[in-house]
């Protein structure tokens, strides 16, 4: 396994690989599943266009619904971010000369991400910060 | 009147703390109201706010209201999470710092500053 990157597995399954094969891989496959119903809890909304803030009020509103949408982007993401590093976690702890298998590059979220930046962006002009 | 900071979290709490990062900060449920009463208050306090003459008091108002609801939002994530990895003695949850990538750690971080400033802009 490569020792450098972070895993959710842990010490007690790596020392009984053998013994506790199939218990380790049966409660990995039971979390992401538990993990990926759990997602659907977390999705963010449709956003609006962000808008120019103008106001203290429109300010305060548009700080708080971003403020919500990051708070459910943050539980989603790292859901997402779970569900990766276990199935990585098993497929190593299967395979254990496979090395890195695969490098999985997620960005599902990016362009909400994106959107969430933009708004905070706008807000920052109102309050004159940058 | 200006605002004044929420008792629950210090003027210059980290953005981690701010957004309950695990294992940092693991809190409970300190709030009388729940989710759906809190977002009832926000939509109200919202339509509340176009009275100009009660401004300064409905934006006080929402402001706690919507810390109120991403504390509860993130309190229950962290009762979730922790959930869902006591059924197993095979696999720990990771830190939040290290599942979350970094462009989602900066996002964070300037939406905890533009809070202060946001506070402090409301306060003058």
């Amino acid at each position: 396994m490569n020792p450098s990157r972070q895993r959710c597995i842990n010490s007690s399954a790596i020392k009984n690989r053998t013994k506790d094969t199939p218990d380790v891989l049966n409660d990995g496959r039971s979390i992401v599943e538990d993990l990926k119903v759990s997602l659907r809890d977390y999705q963010v909304k449709e956003q609006t266009e962000s808008a120019i803030v103008q106001s203290r009020a429109e300010a305060a509103v548009e700080f708080g619904r971003v403020l919500e949408d990051a708070a459910v982007l943050l539980a989603h993401e790292t859901l997402r971010s779970h569900i990766r590093t276990i199935n990585r976690d098993m497929k190593e702890y299967s395979e254990p000369d496979s090395e890195v298998l695969f490098q999985i590059e997620d960005h599902a979220n990016d362009a909400i991400l994106e959107r969430l930046n933009d708004r905070i962006t706008n807000l920052e002009k109102y309050l004159g910060v940058q | 009147m200006g605002l004044t900071w929420p008792w629950w979290f210090p003027k210059d709490a980290t953005y981690e703390d701010f957004f309950h990062f695990l294992p940092r900060r693991r809190i409970g449920f300190p709030f009388e109201m729940g989710s759906a009463e809190i977002r009832l208050e926000i939509t109200n306090t919202e339509r509340l706010l176009k009275m100009a003459e009660r401004e300064q008091e409905e934006l006080s108002a929402l402001l706690e209201m919507r810390l109120k609801m991403k504390d509860t939002q993130l309190s229950e994530f962290q009762v979730l999470l922790e959930d869902i990895f006591s059924r197993t003695q095979y696999f720990n949850h990771l830190d939040s710092s290290v599942a979350l990538p970094q462009r989602f750690l900066e996002m964070l971080e300037r939406l905890h500053s533009l809070r202060t400033s946001l506070v402090e802009h409301m306060g003058e």
